[in-house]
């Protein structure tokens, strides 16, 4: 008995060991899934922020694809996601709506036009950790101002260009035309006559996009970009209808004797074209564009023709060229912090420009050992999945590859060219028309009928251009110039002189 | 064939007959079942372009109801012919966004055109090549200028036509004065399937079923076609794929059949050799070892470290039966000197008891006579003959033999008185020579018996031949008596028979017949003769060696 005693006792001391052993577990086991339950609310999900890219004439096959390397690309160096919207150019705005009515925040967009919709950029800043006068001067960060607030941080894309055109090179040649003794409106008319005469088959010229006008890169204009009227670019900086102006008069009147001359494609705005796309054909001699270093190859590039440039102004940065690659944040983006380190991102990261420049390695562009890029065997610019041309919308492109063919040195010398650039004396300044709102807007549905009739050549200017000018005048267009005068003279007078 | 009867090769044929059928159904099932799998496979791909052909279909239906239904602006139209430059202008706009709404709705239309009063425009869809639109634009502009009046293509339903390798469809309705329709560069449609990215898909096009679209195909090795039609049979979705990229995994199941089966035979290699070890090799050495009893060798079979049980145990009493077969072979041996012992010494011992009674009665005669002198002499001799008689040892010297020939000559001569005389002629350097007991005695016994003439003359030589490369010794004992008998003469081939059949006159030779034979284990030569000048003649031939 004593014998069975001994075994017994062990036996229930293990149990009741085993038995305290498992409540200690439970309990431990139930601290630690309140504990992680705990971290887990409080732990955050990842932060996505959703990102517009603007496309100026289509949305490329590829842009998935790119969307989804460049979230991957996000994710591993900012441990956020980014949902990645496309958009064309002219339909952002419309996109934009379409998206908040679904529920979708923009938190980025590139091209900000509209200041009232864009977050303030300076308590931000410090979130850059690189000194900002390493990509951007002083000076430049107050042109980048609009009216004292900054919304976006100066570009360093080639924005600054001349409005110019691009003439084909076997045609000049074959003519013994020098592109050097081509600088006014005169002597395109000349050349275009007489071309005419020797190539009837041949169209004399087009604009840069048939939706647009021929005067869509004339930046005498573009002091104001929200308004018709500007601040002219004389000593005297007198606010002027850019529609009344004399350059203005002359060029319509030039362009509508040219469209009566038969110079220009038929009905053009049921052409749906690039420039480019219709010198592919071989059936056009030239087209309008901005001209900057490196515009020849990337015409050629489009075109696959050998083009020559030919600037018809002089470059300047205005108000609206600097805006041309002004990547901002939107107001009511839920993740303004992770918004500007993906900015900050976009202005310093070369992997991501290249990917949104030029698409993936190997697959739409392979590095040639001389350090420029170029397409795959078999690829062009028709089949790319991605060859979006957008690289002037991105604020640094001097980190981005350059393209085979094109100058190696082209970011210096574009880098000299805007350097050289004369910069308007309105840099900084923008036009707030809430007061005026209601005829500012009535004004450009008076342009909107008019302006593109008018600048490319299928509107007679001796009718139609009074015609505007009188249904302006009776819209309140003299409330709107006042306004702005007033606006520009206050401006004026807070910058240094 | 004699190869063919081993245990061996009787096992190689068994086991092959067994596993060879086998191997051989398994790589059959194998076989087999990879072409079923291909098979399924190309079934299996036949319907793989179903889902895309008929969402091509969908998509081709919509855009023919579009075309069916959507009302020709008109009112843009005219304007855009009478109006002022404004008014134009903006019909012009108008129609772009019109149709451009078009093609937004339905992508895969890569233009629409419009003829109406003779002028021919066209919408182009944004997103494709403007060069290959315009050639597609004019061919569709020549096509309506072909049209007669009144004439509705649209009742054809798609056309399809092909300009410089590239696929169209153009579907054309005429509304009153008013033709116009769209166009599609089909290879777009396919734009979603590519992106699938199937596997061994080398090319992937649309045809007709007037085999208008043709296409050139660059020749794949083993191309697998698959053609599914839709649209009311009116086209095709073929796919052209590499039946061996596509199966490249059956070649290397393939390749691992063939490595299986290899390793099979390898293994069925293995299995023989480890049989051989296990069974062949035991049993080729208890062959060898009964082989070596029979030839003699009585040596043990040592049993190696690790052989199996079964094995040490027929190895063990294999050595005890070689053991027993030693010992039992050795006592035989034995038994049998032993019995010849005993013959010997039986043969040894056929004294003539008459010869000892005789010189007893002669002692007792001399005795009588009171002639003391001869009783001594006679009792001496007979004492000396039997003294020699009852010699134990089967072999004396030549000298030994020679003296108790002349003292039984002696003996004789005192018993019975009759003349005779002897010569012996053996040299001297013979008398150590070994000879058996009573060999030449004997015959001397017996000229004396059966001479037969009044003055016996036996002579006893003894010399060493010669004969056949052997040394022997040739004792002789002639006399010149009648000499032997010719029947006698002609039994004596088989003197055991002949002799024997004789009484007494044949036992003493047939004793030494055959101490002879064992002795000298049927080397000796006896022979029987009668000499030319008559007279018996017994020679005895023993072999010799320099020590006997």
């Amino acid at each position: 008995m004593k014998l069975l005693y001994n075994r017994i006792t062990p036996i229930r001391i293990q149990k009741q060991k085993q038995k305290r052993i498992r409540k200690n577990t439970a309990f431990l086991a139930v601290i630690l899934c309140l504990l992680s339950t705990c971290h887990s609310i409080a732990a955050e999900e990842p932060v996505t922020i959703n990102v517009m890219i603007a496309y100026d004439f289509f949305i490329p096959d590829d842009f998935e694809l790119i969307a989804a390397h460049a979230d991957a690309l996000m994710w591993e160096k900012r441990q956020f996601h980014v949902q990645f919207y496309p958009a064309l150019i002219i339909d952002r705005k419309r996109q934009m709506e379409q998206l908040e009515k679904q529920g979708i925040t923009i938190d980025v967009s590139t091209t900000t036009e509209d200041e009232h919709l864009c977050l303030d950029l300076d308590p931000l800043l410090p979130i850059w950790e690189q000194d900002i006068c390493e990509i951007a001067t002083e000076e430049e960060i107050e042109h980048t101002r609009r009216n004292g607030k900054l919304y976006t941080l100066p570009s360093k894309a080639d924005y600054v260009a001349s409005f110019g055109i691009v003439f084909r090179k076997d045609i000049l040649e074959k003519y013994a035309i020098d592109p050097e003794n081509i600088q006014t409106i005169q002597d395109l008319d000349t050349l275009f006559e007489k071309l005419s005469q020797n190539e009837p088959d041949l169209i004399m010229t087009a604009p840069l996009w048939t939706h647009s006008g021929f005067l869509l890169r004339y930046h005498q204009f573009d002091a104001v970009k929200n308004c018709i009227f500007t601040i002219a670019p004389t000593a005297e900086e007198e606010i002027v209808n850019k529609y009344t102006t004399d350059e203005y008069l002359s060029w319509i009147t030039m362009l509508y004797k040219w469209n009566q001359a038969g110079y220009f494609p038929e009905e053009l705005p049921l052409q749906n074209l690039k420039g480019s796309e219709l010198m592919r054909t071989g059936k056009l001699f030239s087209y309008f564009c901005a001209c900057k270093p490196g515009i020849e190859w990337e015409e050629n590039v489009s075109s696959g023709c050998e083009l020559v440039s030919v600037p018809l102004m002089e470059p300047r940065v205005t108000n609206s060229s600097a805006e041309i690659s002004s990547w901002g944040i939107m107001k009511n983006s839920n993740h303004p912090e992770e918004s500007m380190q993906f900015l900050y991102e976009i202005y310093t990261n070369p992997e991501l420009i290249n990917l949104f420049l030029y698409g993936i390695e190997n697959t739409h562009y392979v590095l040639l050992p001389n350090g420029t890029i170029d397409f795959p065997e078999g690829m062009n610019a028709e089949n790319s999945g991605y060859y979006p041309n957008i690289g002037w919308s991105f604020p640094n492109q001097t980190l981005s590859y350059i393209w085979n063919g094109n100058d190696p040195d082209l970011w210096k010398k574009n880098e000299i060219y805007q350097n050289e650039a004369r910069r308007d004396a309105s840099l900084g300044f923008r036009f707030d028309d809430s007061v005026v709102a209601w005829q500012n807007n009535a004004l450009y549905e008076i342009a909107d009928t008019y302006a593109y009739g008018l600048e490319t050549g299928m509107l007679d200017p001796t009718v139609y251009l009074p015609q505007m000018l009188n249904e302006m005048e009776k819209a309140g267009a003299a409330e709107v110039q006042a306004e702005l005068k007033d606006q520009y003279e206050t401006w004026r007078n807070t910058q240094k002189p | 064939m004699t190869v063919f009867h081993s245990i061996y090769s009787k096992l190689v044929f068994w086991a092959l007959l067994f596993t060879v059928p086998i191997i051989g159904l398994l790589t059959a099932g194998i076989l087999i079942a990879m072409n079923s799998f291909e098979q399924q496979l190309t079934l299996s791909h036949q319907q793989l372009l179903l889902p895309y052909a008929s969402e091509i279909e969908v998509t081709l239906e919509n855009i023919h109801s579009y075309v069916a239904n959507r009302t020709v602006p008109t009112q843009f139209l005219s304007k855009i012919e009478s109006g002022s430059e404004l008014e134009q202008l903006q019909a012009m706009q108008d129609l772009n966004a019109y149709y451009s709404e078009d093609i937004y709705t339905y992508s895969q239309i890569d233009g629409i055109f419009v003829l109406h009063n003779e002028k021919f425009r066209f919408i182009r869809n944004r997103d494709r090549d403007y060069s290959k639109q315009c050639q597609a634009a004019q061919y569709i502009q020549d096509f309506l200028c072909s049209l007669t009046a009144e004439e509705n293509p649209f009742r054809q339903g798609y056309q399809a036509f092909m300009l410089d390798g590239d696929p169209y469809l153009m579907l054309t309705q005429r509304s009153g004065n008013t033709l116009w329709g769209c166009w599609i560069h089909t290879q777009q449609l396919l734009s979603a399937i590519r992106n699938q990215e199937i596997d061994g898909l080398t090319s992937l096009f649309l045809e007709d079923e007037n085999n208008i679209w043709k296409y050139e195909t660059s020749g794949t090795s083993s191309p697998l076609i698959i053609r599914q039609s839709f649209y009311k049979n009116a086209f095709f979705l073929t796919a052209v794929l590499d039946r061996s990229e596509l199966f490249s995994v059956f070649h290397q199941l393939r390749l691992v059949l063939f490595f299986l089966i290899a390793f099979a035979i390898l293994l069925f290699f293995l299995y023989l050799s480890v049989l051989v070890t296990l069974l062949i090799r035991p049993l080729q050495v208890l062959v060898t070892q009964m082989n070596r009893i029979k030839s003699g060798d009585f040596s043990e079979y040592t049993i190696a470290e690790n052989t199996a049980l079964e094995l040490r145990e027929v190895y063990t009493a294999m050595n005890a039966m070689t053991r027993e077969i030693d010992h039992l072979k050795i006592g035989i041996y034995e038994q049998k000197l032993l019995e010849q012992e005993a013959k010997l010494q039986l043969l040894q011992l056929q004294v003539k008891p008459h010869f000892i009674l005789n010189g007893l009665n002669t002692i007792m005669g001399f005795a009588q006579s009171h002639d003391f002198e001869m009783t001594q002499k006679m009792t001496f001799f007979l004492s000396r003959h039997f003294r020699y008689l009852l010699y134990q040892e089967h072999m004396v010297s030549l000298a030994e033999e020679l003296e108790h020939i002349k003292n039984y000559l002696e003996i004789h001569h005192m018993k019975h008185q009759t003349v005779f005389s002897y010569i012996i002629n053996v040299p001297e350097e013979l008398y150590e020579t070994e000879i058996p007991i009573l060999s030449l005695q004997t015959f001397v016994e017996n000229s004396l018996k059966y001479a037969r003439t009044s003055e016996i003359k036996i002579t006893i030589t003894g010399q060493l031949i010669k004969k056949q490369e052997t040394d022997f010794l040739m004792l002789q004992v002639t006399d010149n008596g009648v000499g032997f008998s010719e029947e006698l003469l002609s039994q004596l081939p088989h003197p055991e028979k002949g002799l024997l059949s004789r009484k007494n006159a044949g036992i003493g030779m047939y004793n030494v017949n055959q101490r002879l034979t064992i002795l000298y284990h049927g080397r000796a030569r006896l022979h029987v003769a009668n000499q030319k000048q008559g007279g018996a003649q017994i020679t005895i031939l023993l072999p010799f060696s320099e020590n006997t």
